[in-house]
């Protein structure tokens, strides 16, 4: 069960310090006001901001659709002041594709705020956001019953690719689009859990 | 696994399950409610544990009592092995 409001740990970079930052249910309202219409409000250039793969996406209604859907979650990390620093919807009833027949939890969009990509500005606020959203999903998998396993499909960089493969995500294949399907197995799903305190 | 200094920028990820991937063993119905977030945990898990025997089958949380679900969920946790997390 999501324990909800919880905290998650941020790094926060400016203050070189790691803070508590609440985890919140992300609502079609809190997603239109906090992302949708904040987001892409940073001064950096717009030809630039265009290039990230999610500045077409539409929060607003990727938290509307979860909310009739009981099989769909969409959570926020958004600080005190009302600031939404990483966004993420998941399903739990996708088939795992490393163990026949069972289940895993699937991460359908994940994202942090443009001004905490490093490649969009000098100085992010906070680093461990996508982090956090990804060991919320390993926390709910194992909760379910579905030892931690977790499914996503990656964006075709290195960069993206890096990041779960160093989580101990496994490449399984590549689609026709382009995207790299990775899977978190139970094994290490239960290692990250027992690194972090929480088994 | 590294520490909170060194974790990565999280990089951005999106992509819809192909309906292939959609396990069709899993049945919320759009007419079950979930008034909470423990009714939203135990009806998932009697979703994607359908082998579980439990006395409550109908779906129908409105006449149990927060402590009666709960007590359902740790029962359901005890036969699937599921340890409770710490923190």
């Amino acid at each position: 069960m999501l324990n909800i409001p919880q905290n998650v740990f941020l790094f926060e970079v400016a203050g070189h310090r790691t803070v508590q930052t609440p985890l919140v249910d992300l609502d079609p309202s809190l997603a239109q006001s906090q992302i949708d219409s904040a987001w892409w409000t940073i001064p950096v250039a717009s030809e630039k901001l265009q290039r990230e793969d999610d500045s077409h996406w539409n929060w607003q209604d990727l938290a509307d659709s979860c909310q009739t859907q009981l099989a769909w979650d969409a959570v926020a990390i958004q600080t005190p002041g009302g600031q939404v620093e990483g966004a993420m919807t998941f399903r739990i009833d996708a088939e795992s594709l490393l163990e026949n027949g069972k289940g895993v939890v699937y991460i359908d969009r994940l994202a942090a705020a443009p001004h905490n990509r490093p490649w969009l500005v000098d100085t992010p606020r906070y680093r461990g956001v996508g982090t956090a959203l990804v060991l919320v999903v390993v926390q709910e998998s194992y909760k379910l019953g579905l030892e931690g396993r977790v499914g996503l499909s990656s964006l075709p960089s290195p960069r993206t690719r890096d990041f779960y493969q160093n989580r101990g995500f496994q490449e399984i294949s590549q689609q026709a689009n382009g995207l790299f399907d990775l899977e978190l197995p139970a094994v290490s799903a239960e290692n990250w859990l027992r690194q972090e305190g929480l088994l | 696994m590294k520490t909170i200094e060194e974790r990565d920028f999280v990089p951005v990820l999106g992509a819809d399950l192909p309906p292939s991937r959609v396990r069709e063993d899993v049945s919320l119905p759009s007419e079950l409610v979930a008034r909470s977030n423990l009714d939203k945990h135990l009806l998932r898990l009697l979703a994607l544990h359908p082998e579980v025997t439990v006395a409550f089958r109908n779906s129908n949380l409105s006449q149990l009592d927060e402590s009666t679900k709960q007590s359902l969920v740790n029962d359901i946790n005890q036969l699937l092995g599921i340890k409770p997390l710490k923190k």
